[in-house]
């Protein structure tokens, strides 16, 4: 399917779904943290809209990598729902019955993890893209590739995003 | 003193959070084949900037009543003001193009896209009448100003 623009079939969807399901859930679990949105909601949404932009958009051979393909796909789509765009169509209505699914994960108990995700949540979309997925342990290489860039240009905007999170970081951290 | 790495120290923290979060349940493949079952039908195209299309058809009819005019009546004038609302047409079409993206709605619908076409007429048609010298101006020939002038009153009342 990776390659040559293919439309997956609802077979090879479910297959993708399982192989990123971990990101899926880490990105809705962030998301729905300090937002009006619950997880059950953000998983439904996301897994949807993956699937519309793999029928609309499939990922054609300019993707070189297809994990940072969806990471940036789901990525700027949670973004989208947690702003509540209206050009965003939701589909979480559709699924009403999934006990399994929390409504409302259980808060984050780390206060530094919380504190990371305050951070984050300030910088732009790009940015927080892009630094979540250095914190995944992604390569320069991964990160680069998805973008159509240098590995020095990738080196040169996480040295951008370090200074701004130390710069956030000293403003909350003053009295 | 050195501000510590926030990446490094962070790097630690996010992984444990992924950790957590992967633990969540998530979708099974029936919840997936409901979900798939419900899904409305995916919407039809979007159908084709009418701004765009009415820029074109005004071009074309335009561009043929000008030449038949010139044809059939040999009358110069009118044949260039029609020639300059072609012009105007085409000018629309190439500005509304570019800027349609599928999905979204057109800039210009196709009354503006009129209105627009006949502000951008008058103003070549204006620019097309300044005198440049004893009587002449940039496209007609000395004394036919009176008559471009005629023309567009005809133009307006045939239009009205």
């Amino acid at each position: 399917m990776h390659g040559n623009s293919h439309k997956p079939t609802v077979e090879e969807f479910i297959t993708l779904y399982h192989t990123h399901e971990p990101l899926i859930k880490k990105i809705s679990y962030f998301f729905c943290a300090g937002n009006d949105y619950s997880y059950r909601a953000m998983v439904c949404d996301l897994t949807t809209h993956l699937w519309l932009v793999m029928q609309s958009h499939p990922p054609g051979p300019e993707v070189l990598d297809l994990e940072s393909w969806v990471y940036s796909v789901l990525y700027h789509a949670a973004i989208n729902l947690t702003r509540q765009d209206r050009q965003f169509q939701t589909h979480h209505a559709l699924l009403p019955d999934l006990p399994d699914l929390p409504d409302i994960p259980e808060p984050e108990p780390d206060p530094r993890v919380a504190e990371l995700y305050r951070l984050i949540s300030q910088l732009t979309p790009d940015e927080q893209v892009l630094i979540t997925e250095y914190l995944d342990r992604k390569t320069y290489a991964q990160m680069a590739a998805s973008r159509h860039l240098s590995t020095r240009q990738i080196g040169r905007r996480l040295k951008k995003i370090q200074k701004k999170l130390i710069k956030l970081n000293a403003k909350t951290s003053q009295p | 003193m050195k501000q510590p790495n926030p990446l490094a120290s962070m790097q630690q923290d996010w992984l444990t959070h992924s950790r957590q979060a992967e633990q969540l349940p998530g979708l099974t493949d029936a919840d997936l084949a409901a979900l798939f079952d419900r899904l409305p039908a995916p919407a039809p195209r979007p159908a084709p900037p009418l701004g765009w299309l009415a820029s074109g058809v005004s071009a074309v009819v335009g561009g043929l009543s000008a030449y038949l005019w010139l044809l059939l009546r040999g009358d110069r004038s009118f044949s260039i003001l029609l020639s300059l609302f072609t012009l105007s047409s085409l000018l629309l079409a190439c500005m509304v193009l570019p800027v349609h993206r599928p999905g979204r709605r057109p800039r210009l619908t196709p009354s503006s896209t009129l209105f627009l076409n006949g502000v951008v007429t008058l103003c070549l048609v204006l620019v097309a009448t300044l005198p440049v010298g004893d009587g002449y101006t940039i496209l007609a020939d000395a004394g036919s100003r009176a008559d471009v002038a005629n023309h567009i009153q005809q133009l307006l009342f045939l239009s009205v």
